[in-house]
């Protein structure tokens, strides 16, 4: 149930914080340390709150054939934050994440988690 | 594709992952409105969600059904639709339908891409509007299952899957028939089933595309395995990544359960309740033990084997893992026969195989054909090489097959006919079935270093060959991508690599020098070209 | 009880069935060097310093979860097993930050102790100095994040035995880490009853009790 669980208080408040963790661990009963265990190893959930807009490159094979890095590099100049840094510049952030199998469009670029037509840079 | 009844026109729209991301939910848009303003007589046209339409390079792809015949149309826009609609509803010539204004858009389905396939799988993907249970119930989802519970025994079911060859699809080809057994001839006690749709190889879309175009026929092979085993409860385990197949498969559950169609009397009363658990972004829970911690809540960390599942899975049940191709695949084999699908295909290894391809291809999508197709019909006849690729072998270098466990074979290897049993033979692995085409400017040491990155951030960090090893291998590929690696460098590289690959507990540290050892193998010149020149006094 | 007879490098040993191999090598008088095995704790099968070859199987298994069978034939020192064993000590050492020479641990340590046992006489691969911390936060332990080799045995006597449950590993792969509570300095975590038992079976100097507070005699109730 756990992760169910922590998928909807997710939704619910956009990242997972200390709070709601410690929550969650009170209304399953678990320990607070398994509940964080679980909660930082999977990559969807977020512990950091996050930024109002994200830009999401897709590292999967495709795309990284067809310049999945240069597109992510370019996207870090123009939005003049880091990769994969969760704070971003406040307003927008830029992940990578694996291949969410939209391979015939690589490479593929996604705003606010919605895959865009791209080309490569 | 099967005509839609007669005179009327029907509009099959790709509203699959895929084509939605290439602009299906405007072009849906611009068509219901189109339809709504028609006003010309005779029955209206409909339109139809449909699951994918396999060439997803011309997306967003729309089929045209009209008089029996299907013309399909790529790369439309929602300003083109009402060109579209005069034509599929328009009196006089109804086929083929053509315009200037839509002829570069007509995408020709003899082409071998089309006509080379054999869908069994798929069957019905593509053609059934995979939010309604009625459509799929009238394209005969759950008719196996249902004869199944009334005319056959567990036992019997069992002894078919086992006639009929089918090895499992998600990778390790263990035979279907055989770990089914395993499950059913454990002690007396509860068992469950898994339906296993971590799908993460990157470049792999088979499992989502089934569960975007016709959930109710996974579920149908689930219950179907449940029966067999003599189990009550299942679980269908679907990675976050694809909302979409979750938010289809969740309405199928629901739909299911409100008409109580996983049940049945007659051989053995029988009552199955399936329930869907989502992943959170781990690539390791594809893993079977990962993928059970996973489901029981925990961090996705695999245990030793054995026990194995099939013996001690979940709460200690004997519990079935089977992944979603292999499940989906059930229905269209009971209905043929366990001795019909063992013919198709190699004997060692029969049925079909859904491939994703994707990379260096003029035509990325998914293909279903017998296993044992050679490498070149799928990625040369069937996906058309590179663009512009030239030569006997199309312009291709390699094509990478099973993801970050498999590796590549070169352009010289594409006759081998695709099966598991060739490919691991030839230092690759057919994996879950995403074929990835490389062309002459991939390099090697590169692609072997990205999925050794790969690896090393999808570790789940309890085994410690994995955990460092991949890290340290990855770093070392890094140097020597960079031109900082020595041929003593490069020896290391591989004494290192073996040592992960022997001593990992689980299949993703085992495998993950798999890409690096099949490049170095068929490629080895790319990596020697990177090393550093020798100092005048090493020689 | 059943007995079974196996064989450990051509040594015929008796053991009760389905006990792991483990003990058919103490039986046998083979020592190998174990990090995340502790005799009172549920076995991981993580650190893969045990791993031995048994005929018939398509890879080396770990002795500390694989159950003893009758007739099986076990090697448990080939030069594959000793490449392997002394490479994954050295990417324990190359891994975390391990100066045995300034450790409070040093000459007391299973980590040093196994790069002995392998012959491990340096390092051959790059050491990655990540950069760690040190919890200081409780009053009679130290946790040196510096020195811990993920092994989980903290993790496991605190739940299976202690039953308090205050650790866990957070992330994963080489990011992997040992929390306390939710990711709490240590100290401020409730549930720890002080009791030492993760200081008992730390195997290295991550765990170990604080040299600058004098233990005092127990106050009584």
């Amino acid at each position: 149930m756990l992760i169910e669980v922590l998928h909807q208080r997710q939704q619910q408040h956009g990242h997972l914080s200390r709070d709601t963790l410690a929550a969650v661990a009170r209304q399953l009963q678990l320990p607070p340390a398994e509940v964080y265990g679980v909660a930082s190893f999977y990559h969807l959930f977020r512990l950091q709150p996050p930024t109002p807009h994200r830009c999401g490159i897709c590292f999967g094979t495709a795309c990284v054939l067809r310049g999945a890095a240069a597109l992510a590099a370019d996207q870090e100049q123009r939005l003049g934050v880091r990769r994969d840094d969760p704070a971003g510049d406040g307003v927008w952030s830029l992940e990578t994440i694996s291949c969410i199998g939209a391979c015939a469009l690589a490479p593929v670029l996604l705003i606010d988690g919605v895959p865009q037509r791209t080309v490569a840079p | 594709m099967t005509p839609a009844e007669p005179s009327a026109v029907l509009l099959r729209l790709c509203d699959a992952s895929g084509c939605r991301a290439a602009g299906a939910t405007a072009l849906a848009g611009a068509l219901a409105a189109g339809l709504e303003g028609l006003t010309s007589g005779g029955p209206p046209p409909r339109l139809k969600p449909v699951g994918c339409l396999r060439l997803c390079s011309r997306g967003p792809l729309l089929a045209v059904d009209r008089d029996g015949i299907s013309t399909l149309y790529g790369g439309l826009s929602p300003a083109q639709m009402p060109a579209l609609l005069a034509l599929a509803c328009g009196r006089g010539e109804p086929a083929p339908i053509r315009s200037a204004a839509l002829a570069g858009h007509v995408v020709d389905h003899r082409q071998p891409f089309f006509a080379l396939q054999r869908p069994l799988v798929l069957e019905t993907c593509g053609c059934v509007d995979p939010t309604d249970l009625d459509d799929a119930l009238a394209h005969g989802a759950y008719r196996q299952l249902q004869r199944l519970l009334a005319t056959a025994t567990p036992a019997q079911v069992r002894a078919e899957v086992r006639r009929s060859g089918l090895r499992g699809r998600g990778g390790a080809g263990y035979p279907t028939g055989l770990k089914w057994e395993t499950v059913a001839l454990q002690p007396p006690g509860p068992r469950l089933v898994v339906a296993n749709g971590d799908e993460g190889d990157p470049g792999a879309f088979m499992d989502r595309s089934i569960l975007e175009g016709d959930p109710h026929r996974l579920i149908e092979g689930l219950a179907i395995a449940a029966y067999a085993v003599g189990a009550r409860q299942g679980y269908i385990y679907v990675r976050a990544e694809y909302p979409l197949a979750i938010a289809r498969l969740r309405r199928a559950l629901d739909q299911v359960r409100d008409r109580g169609l996983l049940a049945g009397t007659g051989a053995g009363s029988f009552a199955f309740t399936p329930e869907l658990r989502v992943g959170a972004g781990a690539y390791v829970c594809g893993e079977e033990t990962a993928l059970l911690a996973s489901i029981a809540g925990g961090r996705g960390i695999p245990r030793q084997r054995p026990p194995f599942p099939a013996q001690e899975g979940l709460g200690g049940c004997p519990t079935l893992i089977n992944n979603i191709e292999t499940l989906a695949a059930l229905p269209a084999l009971l209905r043929m026969g366990g001795d019909a699908h063992a013919a198709i295909g190699p004997p060692t290894c029969p049925g079909t195989k859904v491939f994703s391809i994707s990379g260096a291809v003029v035509h990325t999508g998914l293909v279903e054909v017998p296993m044992g197709t050679s490498l070149r019909t799928v990625v040369l006849t069937m996906a058309g090489g590179v663009p512009d690729g030239t030569g006997s072998d199309g312009g291709i270098k390699a094509v990478q097959t099973g993801g970050p466990s498999g590796g590549c074979l070169p352009a010289s290897l594409l006759d081998t006919g695709i099966d598991y049993d060739v490919l691991r033979v030839l230092g690759s692995s057919l994996g879950s079935g995403g074929l990835v085409v490389l062309d002459h400017r991939c390099a090697m040491p590169e692609l072997a270093r990205q999925f050794m990155a790969f690896c090393a951030g999808e570790s789940c960090g309890k085994c410690v060959p994995c955990r460092a090893g991949t890290v340290q291998l990855a770093d070392l590929l890094d140097q020597l991508v960079q031109g900082r690696a020595s041929a003593a460098d490069l020896e290391r590289l591989v004494q290192l690599a073996e040592v992960v690959q022997r001593t990992s507990l689980c299949g993703l540290g085992q495998t993950a020098p798999n890409p690096l050892f099949s490049t170095l193998r068929h490629f080895r010149g790319d990596y020697l070209e990177r090393l550093q020149p020798l100092a005048p006094w090493q020689s | 009880m059943a007995v079974v007879t196996l064989h450990v490098d051509g040594m015929a040993v008796a053991v009760p069935a389905g006990a792991p191999l483990l003990q058919a090598l103490t039986a046998a008088g083979v020592t190998l060097p174990t990090l995340c095995h502790h005799p009172r704790l549920s076995p991981v099968a993580a650190c893969r310093l045990c791993l031995v070859e048994l005929e018939g199987a398509p890879r080396p298994v770990p002795a500390c979860v694989t159950a003893a069978a009758e007739g099986q034939r076990l090697a448990t020192d080939t030069p594959a097993l000793r490449q392997g064993r002394r490479l994954i000590v050295e990417l324990l050492f190359a891994e975390g930050n391990h100066p045995c020479a300034v450790c409070v641990a040093d000459g007391d340590c299973e980590l040093q102790d196994a790069a002995q046992r392998v012959g491990m006489d340096r390092v051959t691969v790059p050491y990655r100095h990540p950069p760690r911390q040190v919890d200081a936060s409780h009053p009679l332990f130290l946790l040196d994040h510096h020195r811990c080799i993920l092994c989980s045995r903290c993790v496991r006597v605190c739940d299976e035995i202690e039953g308090a449950h205050v650790w866990a590993m957070a992330e994963r792969g080489g990011r992997t880490r040992l929390i306390a509570g939710l990711d709490q300095p240590w100290g401020a975590v409730d549930s720890c009853t002080s009791c030492g038992k993760c200081v008992a079976v730390c195997p290295t100097g991550a765990l170990v009790t604080r040299e600058d507070v004098p233990l005092s005699p127990w106050p009584g109730p």
